[in-house]
This record gives C-alpha cells, sequence and structure tokens, in this order.
C-alpha cells in the first residue's frame, strides 16, 4: 500500500468507533482477545471499555471502544463521548493516534456517513469492512482495493465472529500513517462551498482558528439553525454580520442550509458505492422480513411478547429447582460436617449460623439469576430486544414516553445498574431522567431471591387455567406489578414534574439472528462471578455482623427465641416495629428490611441467620429456612408470624421500595447531583409503604390475613 | 399513487418504495434522521404496519418509526 503522505505514526492508543450493530463489539473482543469487563451487562456499549492489543512485533497498544454512534454530530449521551474523545475534546481520555472505523459491509452507505465525518479529521483511519459474510449472503459485492482508493485510507475486510482479517487489521493499525491535509472528497454546491470558503478565510483572519477547526466552524455557523444565537459572543461581530449575510443569499437561492451538507456526504458516498459495490438486486422479502411480519404484527406481536415473558418466568421458577435443591444440599452437609467436627460454642455458631447460614440462603438462588440472564441474553443477541421496544412504543407512548424507555426497564430486569447506564441511548434529556427514576421499579435479578424464598415458602402450589403453577404466576404478577409502577410513575412524572413534547421515535431493527452460545455463556459467567463475588464479601460480612448484634448480649437460661429477642437485633427491631405493624410486618422483617438497604438479597440471608439463631438447639433448627418460617409462632398472639398474605406484602415492599446503594450511586454519577437519587430514594419508598399498607388492609377485609 | 404526488411515509402503503422530499420536524431531529439514512432522495421501502408504528427499509436496515415521525416524512412515488 501506498500513500502520498507517509509518516509512520507511534501507535499506543487506538479507538474503535462505528455505528451501532455494526459488528464492533465482536471485533473488539477479536482483536483484543480479552474478556470484556463490561460486557456482562445485557444492552448497548455504553461504557468506556478498553483491552490491550498486541501489534505486530509485540508492541503493545491500548484498544478504545467507542460507544456506537451515527454521526460526530452528537444528540445522545453516548455519542456525545465518542465524539468528544475521537476529537480529543475529552477530559479524562486522550486523543487516539489511530481510529478504527467499523463499516457493517452490508449496510455500506449509511456506515460510510461517519466514515466521511472521521476522513474530515485528519486523524490516522482504519476502515474493517465487518459482516462481509452476511453482506455476499444478501448478493451485495463489495471491492475492496477500489474502496481503499476511493477513501483514501486502508481497509481491511473481516468477518468478527470468525476471526477473519484480524491479523491483517492488526498489521494495519500498526502501519497506520498519519494523514495531512488531503483533499476534501465530498464537496458542496458551488455557492455554498463559496462561502463556506469565505468564513474560512474570515475565522483564521479573526480567531486564528487553523484551517482544519476553521472549516468545522464556518461548516456549523452556515448550516446549523441556531448557530448565530449560540455562537453570538463567540465570534467578532463582522464575522457573524458575513453569516447572517450568507444565511440570505442560500435562502433565497432556494438552498436548505440544514440539510445541504448532509446530501453532499450522500452524494460523494453514493459515488463511491457507484464504483466499489455491486448488489444484486433482489425484490423477495428476506428472513427478517417475513419474522418481522409477524413478531412486530399489531396483534401478534404483542401475544408473542406477552408469551414469551409468562415462559420465561414459568421456566425460571420450574427448571431452576433441580440444581437449586442441590446447592441446598451441599451447604447443608457443610454446616452438618462442621456440626460434628467442632465443639460447641461461639465460633462453630458464627461459622454455622453467622457465615453459612447467610450465604447458603442467597448462593441457592444462583440458578434462578443465571436463567434469568440466559434469556435476557438471547432476547439480546438474536435481536428480538429492539423489536420488544418497537412493539412497547405504542403502551410507551401512552405514558409520554418512547419505545426506546423500553430497553432500560427490560435491561433492569436483571440489574437497574445496566439499566440506567442504557438510558443514555435516550435523546430527550428529559425523557431519560424519567426513564431513570422510574427504570428501579422493574424488579431486577436481587429481587428473585426475596420472591423465590417467600413463594416457596407460603404460595400453594396449585395449577390455575391447568397450566399456571400458583407459584409462578405469583412471580410474575410480581413483576408485572413492577412494570406497572414503572409505567404509572413514568406518566405521572411527565405529566407534572417533567413536562416534555410527544416523543419521537427512531430505531434500528438489527436483523435477526441465531445466538451466539459463546457470548450468552460469556455473559452468564461474567454475572455469576459478581453474584458469588457479592455472596463472598458484603452478604458474608452483613451476615457475620448481623450473627453478632443478633447473639449478644448474652442472657442466661433462657431460649434461643428469648435470647434473640433480648440482642441488639430484637431491641432494634421492637424499636421499629411500631412503624412497620400496620403493613402486617413483624420485627423480624423489619431487620431484615433495615439490614437490605444496602443491597435487596441480603433480606435472604437475614432471615436465614435469624432463623438459625431462634431454633439453634432444636429440632427445627435443622429444617430448612423455609419450613422455620412457617413454623414461627408469635409468643404473644399464638398465632403464626408469616401467612400468605404476609409474604405478598413483603413481596409488594420488596418490589416497589427503593433497597439499593449501588443504584442512587448510578443515578447520583447520571445525573451530577443528589437532587435526584434522593427524590427516587423519597418516593419509591413512599409509595412502598402506601401500597403494602393498602395490599394489607385489603387482604385482611377480604378475609386472607389467616 | 399519483406520479409526484406528495404523501407522507404514513400513508405508503406495505412493500411500496418511495423516494424522501423533505423532513418538516425540529432541526436536530431532521438531523437524526438524515445520520440514520432518511436523507432527501433516499428511497424507502416499507416492510411492515404496526399500530402506531412503521418499519420500513432504507440503506438495507431496517429502521423503526412511530406515527409522529412517519408523518413528518414529506415522500413521492418513485419510478
Amino acid at each position: 500500500m501506498t500513500f502520498e503522505t507517509v509518516k509512520q505514526v507511534r501507535v499506543r492508543y487506538v479507538a474503535l468507533i462505528g455505528n451501532p450493530n455494526c459488528g464492533k463489539t465482536t471485533l473488539f473482543n477479536a482483536l483484543t482477545g480479552l474478556r470484556q469487563k463490561v460486557g456482562n451487562y445485557p444492552g448497548v456499549t455504553v461504557e468506556k471499555k478498553e483491552g490491550r492489543l498486541t501489534l505486530a512485533g509485540n508492541s503493545e497498544a491500548t484498544l478504545l471502544d467507542l460507544p456506537g454512534t451515527y454521526s460526530l454530530n452528537a444528540t445522545s449521551p453516548d455519542e456525545k463521548i465518542a465524539t468528544d474523545i475521537l476529537l480529543g475534546r475529552a477530559e479524562h481520555t486522550q486523543r487516539p493516534d489511530v481510529v478504527v472505523c467499523v463499516v457493517d459491509a452490508s449496510n455500506i452507505e449509511r456506515n460510510l456517513y461517519l466514515v466521511s465525518q472521521i476522513l474530515d479529521r485528519q486523524i490516522p483511519v482504519v476502515v474493517a469492512l465487518n459482516m462481509i459474510d452476511v453482506a455476499e449472503e444478501a448478493g451485495i459485492e463489495v471491492d475492496v482495493k477500489m474502496l481503499e482508493r476511493e477513501l483514501g485510507v486502508p481497509v481491511v475486510a473481516t468477518i468478527a465472529n470468525k476471526g477473519i482479517g484480524i491479523n491483517e487489521l492488526k498489521e494495519s493499525i500498526a502501519n497506520a500513517q498519519s494523514r495531512t491535509a488531503q483533499k476534501r472528497p465530498w464537496s458542496m454546491p458551488a455557492l455554498v462551498e463559496e462561502e463556506c470558503g469565505e468564513l474560512v478565510g474570515l475565522l483564521q483572519q479573526y480567531h486564528k482558528l487553523n484551517e482544519n477547526s476553521a472549516f468545522d466552524e464556518a461548516l456549523t455557523l452556515l448550516t446549523s439553525p441556531e448557530a448565530l444565537e449560540e455562537h453570538r459572543d463567540r465570534f467578532a461581530p463582522e464575522l457573524l454580520a458575513h453569516v447572517q449575510k450568507d444565511h440570505e443569499r442560500l435562502d433565497f437561492m432556494g438552498i436548505d442550509r440544514q440539510s445541504v451538507v448532509v446530501e453532499a456526504r450522500y452524494e460523494w458516498i453514493k459515488s463511491v458505492c457507484g464504483k466499489a459495490v455491486t448488489q444484486a438486486q433482489t425484490s423477495a422479502l428476506s428472513t427478517s422480513d417475513k419474522l418481522d411480519r409477524v413478531f412486530t404484527h399489531r396483534i401478534w406481536g404483542f401475544v408473542i411478547f406477552v408469551g414469551l415473558m409468562a415462559l420465561i418466568f414459568q421456566t425460571i421458577f420450574t427448571w431452576a429447582t433441580v440444581p437449586m435443591d442441590l446447592i441446598g444440599e451441599g451447604f447443608d452437609s457443610i454446616g452438618n460436617h462442621i456440626h460434628e467436627v467442632m465443639p460447641a460454642g461461639d465460633l462453630r455458631d458464627l461459622l454455622i449460623n453467622g457465615g453459612l447460614a447467610g450465604v447458603a440462603a442467597v448462593v441457592t438462588f444462583l440458578p434462578q439469576i443465571l436463567f434469568l440472564f440466559l434469556f435476557l441474553g438471547l432476547l439480546e443477541d438474536t435481536g428480538y430486544m429492539a423489536r420488544a421496544a418497537f412493539i412497547m412504543d405504542r403502551l410507551m407512548s401512552k405514558v409520554g414516553l418512547h419505545g426506546k424507555s423500553f430497553i432500560p426497564m427490560l435491561s433492569s430486569f436483571a440489574c437497574a445498574i445496566p439499566g440506567i447506564m442504557a438510558t443514555r441511548t435516550i435523546e430527550s434529556p428529559k425523557d431519560r431522567l424519567v426513564t431513570m427514576l422510574v427504570s428501579p421499579l422493574v424488579s431486577c435479578s436481587a429481587r428473585l431471591p426475596v420472591y423465590a424464598l417467600l413463594i416457596a415458602a407460603f404460595i400453594p402450589h396449585d395449577h390455575v387455567l391447568g397450566f399456571l403453577s400458583l407459584p409462578a404466576l405469583t412471580l410474575l404478577s410480581m413483576y408485572l406489578l413492577g412494570l406497572v409502577m414503572a409505567l404509572s410513575m413514568a406518566w405521572l412524572f411527565k405529566k407534572t414534574l417533567l413536562r416534555g413534547a410527544a416523543p419521537l421515535f427512531i430505531m434500528e431493527l438489527p436483523p435477526y439472528k441465531l445466538p451466539s452460545l459463546k457470548s450468552v455463556l460469556l455473559q452468564m459467567w461474567e454475572r455469576s462471578k459478581l453474584f458469588l463475588k457479592n455472596a463472598g464479601t458484603i452478604i458474608l460480612g452483613v451476615s457475620i455482623i448481623l450473627w453478632f448484634l443478633a447473639t449478644y448480649p448474652r442472657v442466661e437460661g433462657v431460649t434461643p427465641a428469648e435470647q434473640l429477642q433480648h440482642s441488639f437485633v430484637g431491641k432494634a427491631g421492637q424499636l421499629i416495629e411500631p412503624v412497620i405493624k400496620p403493613l402486617g410486618f413483624d420485627w423480624k422483617i423489619g431487620i431484615g428490611i433495615i439490614a437490605s438497604l444496602l443491597q435487596r438479597e441480603v433480606f435472604v440471608s437475614t432471615m436465614g441467620t435469624i432463623y438459625n439463631i431462634q431454633n439453634s438447639d432444636d429440632e427445627s433448627g435443622s429444617l430448612s429456612l423455609q419450613q422455620q418460617m412457617r413454623n414461627d409462632i408469635d409468643p404473644e398472639t399464638g398465632l403464626p408470624v408469616w401467612t400468605a398474605l404476609t409474604a405478598i406484602c413483603v413481596m409488594v415492599y420488596y418490589v416497589l421500595a427503593m433497597q439499593c446503594m449501588s443504584t442512587l450511586a448510578v443515578l447520583k454519577r447520571e445525573t451530577n447531583s443528589w437532587k435526584w437519587p434522593l427524590f427516587q430514594l423519597g418516593y419509591m419508598t413512599a409509595l412502598a409503604y402506601v401500597v403494602t399498607f393498602v395490599v394489607y388492609r385489603v387482604g385482611l377485609l377480604w378475609g386472607f390475613g389467616v | 399513487m399519483h406520479h409526484n404526488s406528495h404523501l407522507s411515509l404514513t400513508d405508503v402503503p406495505m412493500g411500496q418504495r418511495v423516494r424522501i422530499r423533505q423532513l418538516n420536524s425540529q432541526p436536530d431531529f431532521c438531523m437524526r434522521l438524515r445520520e440514520m439514512g432518511f436523507c432527501e432522495n433516499a428511497v424507502v421501502r416499507c416492510v411492515s404496519k404496526g399500530s402506531g408504528t412503521i418499519i420500513c427499509e432504507v440503506c438495507n436496515t431496517r429502521i423503526g418509526l412511530n406515527q409522529l415521525v412517519a408523518s413528518s416524512i414529506v415522500v413521492s412515488s418513485f419510478e
């Protein structure tokens, strides 16, 4: 390859940029061979993600995966990140030495739009023409050599998911050359070119800008409708007067100032494609089209969506029980073993009741969480997730949001944190804030252990409609309650606090594809690592502290149940009991709620620890946690502490209450103030209290309290 | 459809190819439409219509739009 302007670049920092859905993340994996740290969340790439890249001659470089973007005119927050880094405007990230621009070969026209903007920037560029196999299947042939000549930068054909072209791409990156003042390949109508040229001259004269940035500013001043008002303070009055005249002239000539640059770029792209791309005319419907006729059908689409969700929840509850029982038995035998080999005493109690009981209670739910992530991963990987957003747009528009707000909510079924980060694709700041405020109402995987424990213990195994089991239906109801509340609150916020115009919805629907088992399994693996790490640190820590607080101060000659009541935990529980009594909660549940303010699944470990201590010296101590909870009798009233109604009330409380510090911290980071996280904490807790109260009272009226 | 008659994208029957004439929306949203391929003179095919939503094919990609967006895109018959 020979280029006119040859100057070898020292490649230390490389950035990957490209449209959404162009296979950028797959290419990132193929190039670095490193497991992604942030890829464990299903959903779009929104975080800063870096990996090590070994180039020819064993030189090392850092590869940065930028968020997918359609252009360098940032409209949404994630696109702004990409643009800022590329233009060297980001505070914490240096400007890359080389940019690898990923182009989806089957959608080359639109992808080249971003390339044309990047080519204007004089940064060393390598184009990775990705998914050429998909393009060939669709009858698209690309002449790589011709494309290379037309673009004036190296082009490498790749199939990232099969590892094809990766070495060639690395070689091109290592040999990337600086590009000095090349002629801009695209041109605008003569009049616009003329005025643009004049403005560049004036900008260089008045503001000492270099040619490159002068051209940028000139284009913005000429084409942006608000440019004059926005930049009034930045430019000399003489210059602005000139711009004003230019506008009048172009308007008089009937030139649409806003679209002229985009059209010019597309004109150039058309001529490039005319030379380098041949496409066989196909009028037949593609498989994706046929599938979309069904999956996005106005009636069938919705039916299929609801059916899929029901199937997922049913499966989570039935399939996962087998490995869950195995894990439970495993922990039991470890406990029994410790019980046998260690002498009786505080240390043994601490190990069994403090450490093991708490951790076991939570780890048991790992299979269910894995299943949830398996299904979310499959939805994302097959391309169905975007269709779900599309189907839900009508519903979402009823509450004043659009379909894109549904993806963060769907991600929040896994965890509200990736959910909140996925809101970065929403263009309107108000809609984004509303989505962030309500997404944590959607039931996340941390609530699943709470629901699962209570449902297994208190909801009878009856069948409804012949095929849905009552436990699965209860679980589905909890998930629906969260979703309905999220939508209702969104509607309320859009009507009151954050009024805004009706949302404009536009979204790319990637082609359907068979899911890659590898990437789905990778997500599940990353997620289970995180979950087990939490169990081993936070949950273990809280369990041990709780054990101390529930065991001391020691009182001699009383039963363990009385001892528990006299402990620090018991005293604290009785202190808060008046507040939670109206919800039908006893003091033990109160302790569970307080301990799980940090994160919700701590409720389960807390129950594990408290009940193990309470029943430590009689036969029931060896029963399962569910059994111990069912057997728990209130000493004052002689009635069971837990009824099906209590269980439902606790679940409803957990659906609605903000019991997750990490979510608040992420919201603080995203909104840059404590105002909204505090608001979220306040409104969710109030909502939880009021709704649980109503459910409890109505339940009592209907006679469910026994 | 009459030759050169101007319609909005909402009026286009399923399967029909049309040419984009004009975008009537807020300036920055028009910009976004253009970047996603809905540029003046681009050819669009209506793939399917849901309730209040439309799927179009432009530049070999399927894009979902809602009624509000589709009604702001002025098109004319192609060919």
